[in-house]
């Protein structure tokens, strides 16, 4: 099990490396540079002259890679070339933002898939499960930022129940963070729950399926008692793996969904980030979510070997 | 799960089978209909589409559904069910267009790295994993920058974007079938590894790459709607349901059926291709061994 | 017992602090995240109107686009016009007690001349020297006689910060500036929000009635007004023209108007490379034909409501200097078609590049439907922003939406646009009598006599066509009836002061 972790950390740094230097490469490859794109009206050739010098975006690729991946070693994520603000206190504001949107979709997720993937493995082929796997198919096929759009249709535009978009810190004030984060929220988790919904039926099944449980039933145990103690912490192993890789899905699916709520967090950071060419953000947000991402994937692997007792023995 | 590493599975069913037991999916029937009905109504487009989709009525702007504008009229005033109709095959074409690009180059490399393994494999793989690691619509979003806003260039971007996961399918499968006997016996006979390669490998890898194609043409179709809506698809004044709806954002107060039609459209075709991959994948099930 | 007592009463004593620190901020939703907070950097808008919180200004524009003073009380200009001499308000001091004086207006127009990545150099450049003649009295001399400095120094060039805190912080003042306007720099959340607090010290103190102003970042125009309608923000600058019927009819909002001098226009690369030798490029009247074959009333109404000012100059109406002599053509496509077969074609391909946002896109594609009808092939060419700009840059480009913010005095726009050496030709237009009719009005200190001036160079753009002027846009601020004292300037930008909490 150890040595397993130490294998995949010993993969997941290199891979690291790797993702650092191909959002590097991928982004001088994109026309203009941020010189041009903070160059604002005035765009004064001196300036921008200048501001590649002093960026040394003139200096070659590998040289710009080399004292960037230099200053990140010594913990230094280097300065908005937009902003002048320093990135690693960017991050240290955006991150838990994010966090929190990937938290509560995870949540929304869970209180949706679990008990509806339970219920529809309990009673293969009944209404309740054939309504499941309706709602699990709309949940991967509709686009989040067009339910995005709806919700605010609805409970914005129409009812004025919830907030359009925009984001109030949890510490300011608690019940606004919650007013604001509730329909991103629910529009990142319904994709997560339609996932977590079909895994859970489908392992649910499997495991009632387990000759443990026919054994069980035949002895005459409570139905209940089997679901619950038995067939449930069976079936749950996949599912805490599964939800835990989903977890860095959700992280990467804030993209469009921080976009169409106005909500300051990674997402945002990022596609603002590739459309002003401020390379060293992008950079930096890339890298915590690519690290975050395997993170995860460990994290997955570790829940994975301990509730698997084949796996651990 | 581990599907893929359960079972020995002896005697693997051949391809041709696999298309007739896709017919007796019911999902993958409904869903192959569905997606059979958009790709007639793209073909037929200029047949059916009651308006010219590009002429504006300056006098009839942002109109509410009625009897000459069953679906409403747009910010310029053009028909938004003959908009949606012709955008059917921006829609489509994004979604084969960027599987196609994700095929031809993510299936070579796995058998490549699945077959020759050693430091070839550990090459791709690793690119294949850090490209993986970073969020698919960002590294969309980087390369539809990179290669200028329209439809093709955002096909090819999508299409990059998902070429790594047909590279960890293909090498797994190819891991899978190169254990097995026929294998050997073709490597006995003194048989070349390109022509073992394609005409062993290949084929019988084939069925569970046709499973992800369709599934990832859903992500596709979703992941065009989001890059239009990003301004980064479809030039205007064609139209594409993901810049239709980057539009309608803007008038979503007055002109909300601006943002409800094209939605609607994304979400059948979208399902229509789960629908066709999740029956594939049931189909596919004996081929998995379990 | 006793300690849930004193609990509930922390707790409620919170809650009114809570609600009196409420009644006294000013939250107010922009578009954007501004770029740098140092006006020697500044480049974007909402830049700007951070600063209409943070830093005066030597002078400010009144709202019918007077030169009014701020920080200079007065000041003169030599007979020659080669030098001004400004007397500046005494007893103000930077937000970090630094006084204000002729040493620090020095030590500021220096910098901005001087720091290699001042955006400020070219609104500075006919300012060869700074004298501190008294400590309330400075001069600026120039190298030749340059009226339209004062309108300069009403924006960035004119802001002063603190020599101690410039001095200090070095590359990192952008990350908390220090000037001397009525609030100062609390803190910046980037894509968040932006925090400033009153400066009690504020020379005009008594005329700031709101004790904080947050700035929040909120990109989408029906998000910003919907938290404006909710009460989560008090001011939302530039409400989108399609959403200001919701405005007008809710009755706890009221909608503040005025006319900028922002101006939307279509370039056509008439010299520069490759992508000049087009038809358009090459031939005036092909342009002229262009223009005729658009109806820009049209493109009002259709991409903008009809609340902005459809127009055929670069200078808006409400300017001063604009020029009645050359009322916009209306709509003539038979005229068109006309002047097409003059040049000896019948169908003309032009491609538009413009940024990809939504308002040019929507422009263009109205241009290209009008267009069409007189015989123009036209193609479009979204790109994004950045993408644009290099385009735009090197002038790799057939016809493009150019979007100009627009300067106070007509100086800057049409020479930049007009002048051979204008920094946004970048279509290469040039013409010797037009470039000496600017030099001229740039010199000449008699207003009447600058308008005539004007009035000329006008009738030579309008001909020669290398720009197609379209429309002007128009400020919408939309505030909650709460917030009194509003005052709308061509500019676009919030005065802080006069505002109040109105009951």
């Amino acid at each position: 099990m150890v040595s397993l972790l130490l294998r995949r950390f010993a993969v997941a740094l290199p891979t690291l490396l790797l993702v650092s230097m191909l959002v590097f490469s991928l982004q001088k490859l994109l026309p203009g540079d941020p010189a041009l794109a903070l160059a604002g009206e005035e765009r004064s050739p001196e300036v921008i002259e200048y501001l590649r010098e002093h960026y040394r975006l003139n200096d070659p690729v590998p040289v710009q890679y080399a004292a960037w991946l230099g200053n990140l070693l010594q913990g230094d994520f280097g300065t908005s070339i937009r902003t002048r603000l320093p990135i690693g206190t960017m991050l240290i504001e955006k991150l838990p933002v994010t966090i929190e949107l990937a938290l509560l979709s995870m949540a929304v997720a869970l209180l949706i898939g679990l008990p509806f993937g339970i219920i529809a493995a309990l009673r293969p082929g009944s209404w309740l499960d054939y309504g499941a796997s309706v709602f699990s198919l709309a949940g991967l096929s509709i686009p989040h930022f067009w339910l995005g759009i709806m919700l605010i249709l609805l409970f914005s535009v129409h009812l004025g129940w919830l907030p359009a978009g925009g984001y109030v810190p949890f510490s300011e004030n608690p019940l606004a963070n919650l007013r604001g984060m509730a329909m991103p929220a629910l529009v990142l988790g319904t994709g997560a729950a339609a996932v977590i919904m079909r895994h859970t039926r489908s392992a649910m099944l499997q495991a009632l399926s387990q000759d443990f449980i026919r054994t069980a039933r035949a002895k005459g145990v409570e139905r209940r008692r089997i679901v619950l103690r038995h067939a449930l912490p069976n079936a749950l192993i996949p599912v805490v793996t599964l939800g835990t890789l989903q977890f860095g899905e959700l992280l990467a699916g804030a993209v469009l969904t921080e976009q169409v709520f106005s909500i300051p967090g990674f997402g945002k950071m990022i596609v603002d980030g590739v459309f002003s060419r401020d390379y060293a953000v992008v950079q930096a947000v890339v890298l915590c979510t690519a690290a975050i991402f395997l993170l995860m994937s460990l994290a997955a692997d570790l829940a994975y070997g301990l509730l698997n007792p084949r796996l651990r023995s | 799960m581990s599907a893929v590493a359960t079972g020995a599975a002896p005697a693997r069913p051949r391809a041709a089978g696999f298309v007739v037991r896709v017919l007796h999916e019911p999902a993958a029937l409904v869903g192959g209909l569905i997606v059979l009905f958009f790709i007639a109504v793209a073909l037929a487009a200029p047949l059916i589409a009651p308006y010219d989709p590009n002429a504006s009525d300056w006098m009839a702007i942002r109109q509410a559904p009625d009897a000459a504008h069953w679906f409403g009229t747009d910010d310029l005033g053009r028909d938004i069910l003959s908009r949606i109709i012709y955008g059917t095959r921006a829609s489509l074409a994004a979604g084969i267009v960027a599987i196609v690009v994700a095929v031809l180059i993510g299936v070579p490399l796995g058998l490549l790295a699945g077959y020759a393994g050693g430091i070839v494999d550990v090459l791709i793989s690793r690119l294949a994993d850090a490209f993986l690691a970073m969020p698919f619509l960002v590294l969309a979003i980087a390369l539809a920058a990179f290669l200028g806003p329209s439809l093709q260039n955002a096909m090819v971007a999508i299409g990059l974007s998902a070429t790594p996961i047909f590279v960890r399918l293909a090498r797994g499968q190819t891991l899978v079938v190169c254990a097995e006997d026929y294998i050997a016996a073709a490597r006995s006979q003194g048989i070349g590894p390109v022509t073992i390669m394609l005409g062993h490998v290949l084929p019988n890898i084939l069925p569970p790459i046709v499973v992800q194609a369709s599934l990832t043409m859903a992500v596709a179709v979703l992941a065009e709607a989001s890059l239009a809506f990003l301004g980064l698809g479809q030039v205007p004044p064609d139209a594409s349901w993901g810049s239709m709806l980057d539009v309608a954002r803007q008038f979503l107060g007055e002109a909300p059926w601006m943002a409800i039609w094209p939605g609607a459209a994304i979400i059948v075709l979208v399902i229509g291709f789960n629908l066709l991959g999740d029956g594939c994948n049931d189909a596919l099930s004996p081929w998995r061994g379990d | 017992m006793k300690t849930a007592r004193g609990f509930i009463i922390a707790v409620s004593a919170l809650a009114m602090t809570a609600l009196a620190a409420q009644a006294a901020t000013l939250k107010v939703g922009m578009q954007d995240d501004p770029d740098a907070l140092d006006p020697a950097l500044s480049g974007t808008y909402t830049g700007r109107f951070v600063f209409a919180s943070l830093c005066d200004k030597l002078v400010d524009i009144s709202p019918d686009l007077k030169i009014v003073p701020q920080l200079a009380e007065s000041w003169e200009w030599a007979p020659d016009g080669r030098s001004i001499t400004f007397s500046l308000r005494r007893g103000v001091t930077f937000h970090d007690g630094t006084p204000f004086d002729a040493e620090a207006v020095k030590f500021n127009i220096e910098r901005m001349k001087t720091m290699p990545d001042s955006k400020r150099k070219a609104e500075l450049a006919p300012v060869a020297s700074v004298e501190v003649v008294a400590a309330d009295k400075v001069r600026l001399a120039l190298s030749e006689p340059f009226v339209p400095l004062l309108a300069n120094l009403s924006d960035r060039a004119g802001m002063m910060v603190s020599p101690k805190a410039a001095k200090e912080k070095g590359a990192e003042f952008a990350a908390s500036p220090v000037c001397a306007g009525p609030y100062s720099f609390v803190e910046r959340k980037s894509r968040d929000l932006i925090r400033a607090k009153k400066y009690p010290g504020y020379w005009n103190a008594g005329r700031i009635g709101y004790d904080e102003v947050v700035y929040s970042i909120v990109p989408d125009s029906t998000v910003r007004l919907q938290r404006v309608r909710a009460g989560d923000l008090d001011l939302a600058e530039r409400v989108a023209p399609t959403d200001l019927k919701a405005v007008r009819e809710d009755a706890n909002l009221a909608l503040h108007a005025g006319q900028g001098v922002a101006v939307s226009h279509l370039m056509f690369n008439v010299g520069n490379g490759e992508k000049a030798k087009g038809p358009l490029g090459q031939n005036e009247t092909l342009r002229q034909a262009f223009e005729l074959a658009i109806d820009r009333n049209v493109i009002n109404r259709v991409a903008f409501n009809g609340e902005f000012l459809a127009d055929n100059q670069m200078i808006p109406p409400s300017n001063p200097f604009y020029s009645k002599a050359h009322p916009a053509p209306a709509r003539n496509v038979a005229k068109a078609k006309e002047l097409i077969g003059k040049a000896g074609m019948t169908r003309v391909p032009v491609e538009i590049t413009y940024e990809n946002a939504l308002a040019d896109g929507r422009v263009a594609q109205i241009i290209q439907s009008m267009a069409a009808e007189a015989g123009f092939e036209v193609k479009l060419q979204p790109l994004e922003t950045t993408s644009a700009i290099e385009r735009y840059l090197n002038g790799n480009f057939e016809a493009y939406i150019g979007n100009w913010s627009g300067r106070a005095d007509p100086d800057p726009t049409l020479v930049s646009f007009f002048a051979t050496t204008g920094s946004q030709n970048v279509n290469k237009f040039s013409s010797k009598e037009l470039d000496a009719l600017l030099m001229q009005a740039r010199a000449e200190a008699d207003e009447a006599k600058r308008k005539a001036l004007y009035e000329k160079a006008t009738g030579i753009y309008l001909t020669a066509l290398s720009s197609i002027p379209l429309y002007h846009p128009n400020w919408f601020f939309a505030a909650r009836k709460s917030v009194g004292g509003v005052v709308m300037y061509p500019d676009g930008l919030l005065r802080l002061d006069g505002l109040k909490p109105a009951n």
